[in-house]
């Protein structure tokens, strides 16, 4: 894909995609925990 | 001056706002917690952005920008590294730590410890001021260095100059405003550094013709540039590289000038959207840099120093108007480390030192000398903050006769102030908060071991093992020692309950 070997895609997909994904569920985790919370 | 204006019209613009920051949060410091945690109430735009950008300094710009100059697609390892570390503290480190930290009412780090593993006689935090105080006071004064630096090649003003005028700006806002103006200023200053690392990759990456032009142009150099694993391909060297590499993250698991902003941070929920937009932030910055890196690679083979690539981009490239704020760009970074640092120091020498070591052994205010003078300053709340303030302000202009000589060892100092830090700090955090069996001799090695671990490789282990970088081995080292001399020693059941504690409010709230 544009010129880069596919390995290099693979490494850019693994550089951010795990830290993100963390990130993003903690995210969620967090206002489901405070929505829990104020009904509660 | 006159052909620099423009220039010149953004820094000042940008000089203006940190004043401004600097007198807004000036009401809010009348006592500790206000100064250096300004007032535990932060929100989590601002939390998160400082850490990121506190975490990054001059490196960011100038070392990483380099790293993908130098070695391409091999130093996304680093980005890997970072986010996830970046992620993994504010996910699962930040709430424990933040939970047991409210309970005690820590300000310090050192607070955090000698409660946590119920050290009455108080050598964590001896030991933690010291380390503190040594590898921030040097931080500080190298990111001086780059500030004179800074000043000299894009304005053409002198060294010296340079120096005081960076250093009279973050004296100012940091002395005044405490904590309060630094996070604040550092939201602005992450926003300048990231836009920054966002535009300038896409124009030159358009300049260059697209990146399929960019891949091929990489190729032809060095087929190594587009290889995961680097030039040195599937070998010892190779995987050594890709462990160092990702090992420069480590310390975003538990410097204390990030465990700072977990402390200051307003509540639970603040810590999990912190930790979305610092990892978010992140990968701007880290991708930014790497690619700008690959891109000036293209357009320049050939210079002599790939740290000065990012300048030399963004003059050739970018109208005046632009390059002054890139110009800021890299200010912002030297200053949003610079700052945290300095204020970590300060809480350092106040808060360890003065008011916990020194306070409790002179009660009496009409003692005279020195014995007096420190019962009349820790026997106020509203006297201890004016004397931080006023800490603060001795520190930097300490740091300043530092860097004005330019001296060479300060480079030689910094390489390691940010993994000396880490080791020091987060192996000791984290086993803290997750392992129950942790006692108060397993952290006392735990922080010496991995403190001296990481400045002895740094010293005489790199250049014979594969320049595995320094942080890796001290974190192990410091990981290895907390946990043997814990099991050799007596289980501690009130450490334990702590655990169990945090782990607790850590759901609750």
């Amino acid at each position: 894909v544009d010129g880069f070997p596919a390995s290099a895609w693979v490494l850019l997909v693994v550089a951010i995609v795990p830290g993100m994904a963390l990130a993003i569920w903690n995210a969620a985790r967090g206002r489901r925990g405070s929505r829990d919370s104020e009904t509660r | 001056v006159a052909e620099n204006w423009p220039l010149w019209a953004v820094l000042i613009g940008y000089l203006s706002i940190l004043f401004g920051l600097a007198i807004w949060s000036s009401r809010s410091t009348r006592d500790l917690a206000g100064y250096y945690l300004a007032g535990r109430k932060l929100p989590a735009a601002v939390v998160g952005f400082s850490a990121a950008s506190t975490g990054e300094s001059a490196w960011l710009l100038l070392g990483l920008t380099g790293m993908g100059y130098l070695l391409g697609v091999n130093a996304l390892w680093i980005v890997f590294g970072e986010v996830l570390a970046t992620a993994v503290a504010w996910a699962f480190i930040g709430p424990r730590f933040k939970a047991l930290a409210d309970r005690y009412r820590a300000i310090t780090v050192a607070d955090w410890m000698e409660e946590r593993f119920g050290d009455r006689r108080q050598i964590l935090r001896i030991l933690g001021s010291v380390v503190i105080l040594v590898m921030a006071g040097t931080y500080m004064a190298a990111q001086l260095t780059g500030s004179g630096k800074t000043f000299e090649s894009f304005l053409g003003i002198p060294y010296e100059a340079g120096v005081i005028l960076g250093a009279v700006v973050i004296l100012t806002y940091t002395s005044f405003g405490g904590l309060k103006a630094v996070a604040w200023s550092d939201l602005i200053q992450a926003t300048l550094m990231a836009a920054a690392l966002v535009a300038l990759p896409v124009v030159a990456i358009h300049e260059i013709g697209g990146l399929s032009v960019l891949a091929e142009r990489l190729a032809s150099a060095d087929p190594g540039l587009l290889r995961p694993l680097g030039s040195s391909g599937a070998s010892t060297q190779g995987f050594a590289d890709v462990i160092s590499h990702m090992g420069i993250g480590l310390a975003f698991l538990g410097a204390p000038q990030l465990l700072v902003r977990f402390m200051a941070s307003k509540d639970r929920r603040t810590l999990s959207d912190g930790g979305f937009m610092a990892a978010f932030v992140i990968v701007l910055f880290d991708l930014g840099a790497v690619l700008t890196g690959m891109a000036g690679r293209v357009l320049y083979p050939q210079i002599a120093d790939p740290e000065g690539i990012l300048p030399l981009l963004a003059s050739d490239l970018m109208p005046p108007l632009v390059t002054g704020l890139f110009l800021t760009a890299v200010l912002a970074a030297i200053m949003s480390t610079a700052d945290s640092v300095l204020l970590l120091a300060s809480s350092a020498v106040v808060r360890d030192f003065f008011e916990k070591l020194l306070g409790p052994r002179h009660r009496n205010p009409a003692a005279p000398g020195l014995s007096g003078f420190v019962a009349r300053v820790t026997g106020d709340e509203a006297r201890l903050a004016r004397f931080g303030k006023a800490v603060t302000l001795v520190l930097g202009v300490v740091g300043i006769g530092v860097a004005l000589p330019e001296v060479r060892v300060i480079f030689f100092f910094v390489l390691f102030s940010w993994s000396g830090l880490g080791c020091a700090f987060a192996p000791v955090v984290i086993l803290g908060i997750f392992w129950k069996r942790m006692t108060l001799p397993g952290a006392v090695a735990g922080m010496v071991t991995g403190f001296l671990t990481s400045v002895g490789w740094f010293l005489w282990g790199k250049p014979a093992y594969f320049e595995l970088y320094e942080m890796v081995v001290g974190f192990a080292a410091g990981f290895a020692a907390a946990i043997v001399v814990s099991l050799l020693t007596r289980p501690d059941p009130e450490g334990a309950k702590q655990v169990d504690l945090a782990a607790r409010w850590a759901r609750q709230r």
